[in-house]
């Protein structure tokens, strides 16, 4: 069942950008309002940063051992003892993201939209959704995330268009005027939510390419970085920072305010029918990856033979949990970034240098060096990654040169925005020129030369 | 706690344990320790939640026990 699963680098991307992204909707973006105040759409920048080392090391560790998932290279690394508590950890932490968002979904559900339907019901509904998909694989929860992600993703989008006449610049003003400190801990915070890419080390097995699949999951990251700034601007502009920092839901609020015309209301029941299978989907990935985990204990070849006791524990646990919103809602923004630290982090440095020591695959791109489209793919690194560091560069100008006036913060704000969606266009380029060049030398390999 | 969400879990669950506990003998004794694991959990968990959920584990208190000090330490960092 396990090695059955394979997924190519666009559900790649697109599904770590909806178990990023969807995840943050729900609550989060009223911490980072209440810390970085109207600056709060600079908090970004390190959390991408933080997952492209974690997608890193996981596509390191896919070159170290090819076929074998985090939870198998944990038992060859740590040994069979020490390998299981290790395992057990990441399970629990596996199951810590799972109630978070199972509770957290059925928490909104029931302030917002289902306010007569007893809370159990909505989560017992929830937890029998991903059990049916803990019945299939990834592959299938890659697919179904392809008709609604892009989908979520442009509607995102168009939220500023949408929301264009409850829009106001002068909300955002002064730009970047808050402390470097509250600009530092509003980059932190986020960590914990970008953590949840630890989940793709439960699906290594379903890589056949290491640099590939290492672009791929870095273009998702982005795609979530830029999505979430975006959102964020069209927060602060329709809000300002005391609004959105004092409601529990936000997003659900600022959906709320769209008026195009008289007759086009409750827009929000078609948005967050799109956004609950995109967060579905999310919750299912992190499922599944608590399947394989599982699965690693006892016989993994048929890990859907754990679905049903996994889905029940899970069930009731979630009720167990977090019984008031606050409570959940100061779990994700303070104690989450922390626990995604202290446990990835020595983790994800063994695995490196395990990694290093073991590499058995040599080739680090699918193309001969020399060629046009290996100029094109080295461009678009070097690209993205002088964008990003712009990025970082039009933040630290911004606070420390630039004074404080409107012209100076428009200027910085405007940079930001556009190197960070350079980084997001390189990163989509890098991923194709790869892809291209696997697809090229894979015909190369049959028949004819490579086209110089 | 809802009754229909009781009865469709308590329900469910019994089948579904009744099913395992016929079958177990035919399944590798890894897969019946952890099934066991799993199962015993669960029927932990709910008993717990019968009582009032702080009274025999205070789940969500635990988890939270240090977001207050985080809390704390940010708003005197900023």
């Amino acid at each position: 069942m396990i090695h059955k699963q394979v997924i190519n680098h666009r559900q790649t991307a697109w599904l770590v950008g909806n178990v990023l992204l969807t995840g943050m909707l729900i609550s989060f973006f009223h911490s980072l309002a209440g810390v970085a105040k109207m600056d709060a759409w600079f908090s970004q920048v390190v959390p991408v940063g933080y997952a492209i080392l974690v997608a890193f090391v996981l596509a390191e560790m896919t070159r170290a051992y090819p076929g074998k998932n985090m939870f198998e290279i944990v038992f060859i690394i740590f040994g069979k003892w020490f390998g299981g508590i290790v395992n057990i950890v990441i399970l629990l932490y596996i199951w810590l993201i799972i109630c978070l968002d199972i509770k957290g979904a059925s928490k909104f559900f029931h302030a917002t939209l289902l306010p007569q339907t007893p809370i159990e019901i909505t989560l017992i509904v929830l937890v029998l959704l991903i059990m049916y998909y803990g019945k299939t694989s990834l592959e299938i929860a890659a697919r179904v995330n392809e008709m609604y992600f892009p989908v979520f993703f442009l509607l995102s989008m168009c939220m500023y268009v949408l929301l264009g006449n409850e829009y106001s610049f002068e909300r955002l003003e002064p730009i970047l005027s808050t402390s470097m400190n509250r600009l530092l801990v509003s980059n932190i915070l986020p960590v914990g939510i970008y953590g949840d890419i630890f989940l793709f080390g439960a699906f290594l097995h379903a890589s056949t390419h290491p640099r590939l699949f290492f672009s791929a999951m870095k273009h998702g990251i982005l795609i979530v970085g830029f999505t979430a700034t975006m959102l964020l601007l069209i927060l602060l502009g329709v809000m300002g920072y005391t609004i959105a920092s004092r409601l529990n839901f936000p997003m659900f609020i600022l959906v709320q305010q769209i008026h195009v015309t008289d007759f086009l209301d409750r827009v929000e029941i078609v948005m967050f029918s799109l956004w609950f299978p995109a967060f579905a989907i999310k919750v299912v990935v992190a499922y599944l990856a608590f399947l394989v985990g599982i699965g690693s204990f006892g016989g993994q070849a048929h890990y859907p033979i754990y679905n049903f006791p996994a889905g029940w524990m899970i069930a009731v646990t979630s009720i167990l949990l977090f019984q008031r919103i606050p409570d959940l809602d100061m779990f994700l923004s303070y104690s989450l970034p922390l626990v995604v630290l202290i446990l990835q982090l020595p983790l994800i440095t063994i695995f490196y240098i395990k990694s290093r020591m073991n590499r058995k695959m040599d080739e680090q791109v699918s193309m001969p060096e020399g060629t046009k489209l290996y100029r094109f793919f080295r461009y678009s690194v070097w690209v993205g990654a002088i964008a990003m560091l712009g990025c970082v560069l039009t933040i630290l100008a911004g606070q420390f040169f630039l004074d404080k006036s409107e012209l100076g913060g428009i200027v910085t704000g405007i940079s930001f925005t556009v190197l960070f969606f350079i980084a997001l266009l390189a990163s989509y380029a890098e991923m194709q020129a790869l892809n291209h060049g696997k697809q090229k030398t894979a015909r190369k390999k049959a028949s004819g030369a490579f086209r110089q | 706690m809802n009754r229909l969400f009781l009865l469709f879990f308590c329900t469910v669950f019994i089948v579904k344990l009744i099913s395992f506990l016929w079958t177990r003998k035919r399944m590798p004794g890894k897969q019946q320790a952890v099934l066991f694991t799993l199962y015993g959990l669960t029927i932990f968990l709910f008993a717990i939640l019968q009582f009032q959920q702080t009274q025999l584990l205070p789940v969500g208190h635990l988890l939270n026990i240090l977001s207050p000090h985080i809390k704390m330490w940010v708003d005197q960092l900023l």
